[in-house]
């Protein structure tokens, strides 16, 4: 069997991205949804719509009274935060283990996935409202390539490690070099094999290099840009350390200073103790 | 007993029987410090430089910036009896996504401010480990003044 094969066989072994999350992702690309539509699908869930309200009482929304049903919590959170409450929900089970290869700590790779798609979705919100939970979810699953890669990087990781510390290749171009694969190419490799729109696949893969003139630039920069973030704030940073590529090209088409970059650190740090405490419940 | 500093965030003790202990410092810094002769120990975790970018946010929370949490570090230290002149002070962290160049060098950034704050307060560093592109975390025991960095994927190193 050819080692991609084999890969492509792990991915069963993954949870697939629930029917829930893609009728939800479809719906609100639809600029006509209603959002009793969108509740309508939530609520046919009992799991998730009771894990939607016991999130909207956590501290990290302060809300000064206790939210009772999936229609309060959406008349007092707004469709876009259950939205990206649900899509949370539903993309989390795959990455709370140990992450071998990158060794990431239980729930560590978890917490950068929802903060990355946190800032992301805050980011997507000024500059491209309209793909907001497209983006969102991009973030959300961008590293979901680590989770089946993860064995075979820690099978050869002195290799690449050598090639990181020696011959000055990123994380990824190293993981390219020995695996043949990286971990970009194989988030996308999962996604099209549990059925995201295409325009999704591409967002996530050109993510992790994105260059101009592509299609869906913007939002891979978004997608891009808020994982950096994570990074440099060290959520979810293991043995491949911040040994990625940073692209200033990225700064400039989404039109941010050095002073925009400090400003959302210091935002998001603002919130990470209720962040991490609706990340944990999740 | 486990003392866990967040980001911009600080602790200090004079418990031996604890172990201040901060995660995953990325392009922030970690500052440990440890009197032998009162045993306090102390580690700031600042993610900034200047807490001019956002005078508010300083205030509400002055361990988000080096200029603003260093000085808060150190007095909180005195209070239970540290001097400047003992102090074992250990620095880390600062590190940098490749190809992360100039202004968009926080990591660079956050330790020149520190350098600014020694420099300008007479504190010298006794072991720094700073920039790169790993990921650190920081121990400081109070019992033994024993700093500990660790880097996930190349062990730890004891100070």
């Amino acid at each position: 069997m050819k080692f991609i094969e084999l890969l492509l066989t792990q991915i069963d072994e993954l949870e697939p991205f629930p029917e829930i999350a893609h009728r939800v992702l479809e719906l609100s690309r639809k600029t006509e949804s209603k959002m009793s539509e969108i509740a309508k699908v939530i609520q046919y869930d009992p799991m998730i719509t009771a894990d939607i309200i016991k999130m909207s009482n956590g501290a990290y929304f302060g809300l000064s009274r206790k939210v009772e049903s999936l229609k309060d919590a959406v008349g007092v959170l707004g469709l876009d935060r259950i939205i990206n409450l649900v899509l949370m929900k539903c993309g989390s089970e795959n990455y709370k283990g140990f992450q071998p290869g990158y060794e990431l700590e239980e729930g560590s790779l978890w917490k950068k996935s929802a903060s990355a798609a946190m800032i992301a979705g805050k980011i997507a919100r000024e500059k491209i409202p309209e793909s907001k939970s497209r983006i969102f979810t991009a973030a959300l699953l961008r590293d979901i390539g680590k989770v089946v890669l993860g064995q075979y990087v820690a099978n050869k990781k002195e290799k690449i490690k050598s090639l990181v510390e020696e011959n000055s290749l990123s994380f990824d171009e190293a993981e390219k070099k020995v695996l043949g694969i990286d971990q970009g190419e194989m988030s996308a490799l999962i996604l099209k094999k549990w059925g995201l729109p295409d325009e999704m696949v591409l967002i996530v893969k050109n993510s992790f290099n994105p260059k101009s003139g592509s299609k869906f630039c913007m939002e891979s920069d978004i997608v891009y840009f808020a994982h950096n973030i994570c990074l440099m704030l060290g959520i979810g940073v293991g043995a491949d350390g911040l040994a990625y590529r940073f692209n200033d090209n990225v700064m400039k088409r989404l039109n941010l200073e050095y002073h925009d970059i400090e400003m959302m650190m210091a935002d998001f740090s603002e919130s990470i103790r209720e962040l991490e405490e609706l990340i944990e419940s999740v | 007993m486990k003392v866990v500093v967040g980001v911009a965030d600080m602790k200090v003790s004079n418990k031996t029987e604890d172990e201040i202990i901060t995660y995953s410092l990325g392009s922030c810094i970690g500052i440990a410090l440890f009197d032998p002769y009162v045993k306090v120990a102390g580690i700031l975790h600042f993610m900034l430089p200047e807490s001019e970018l956002d005078v508010k946010k300083a205030g509400k929370n002055p361990f988000m910036f080096a200029d603003t949490g260093i000085p808060r570090l150190f007095k909180e230290a005195y209070k239970y009896g540290a001097k400047k002149q003992r102090m074992k002070v250990v620095i880390a962290g600062g590190a940098q996504i490749l190809d992360q160049k100039g202004f968009f060098n926080i990591g660079k950034r956050n330790y020149m401010a520190v350098k600014k704050m020694f420099f300008r307060n007479n504190v010298f560093s006794d072991f720094e480990d700073i920039g790169g592109n790993i990921n650190r975390t920081v121990i400081v025991r109070v019992e033994t003044g024993e700093v500990v960095i660790k880097t996930a994927g190349k062990g730890e190193r004891v100070i």
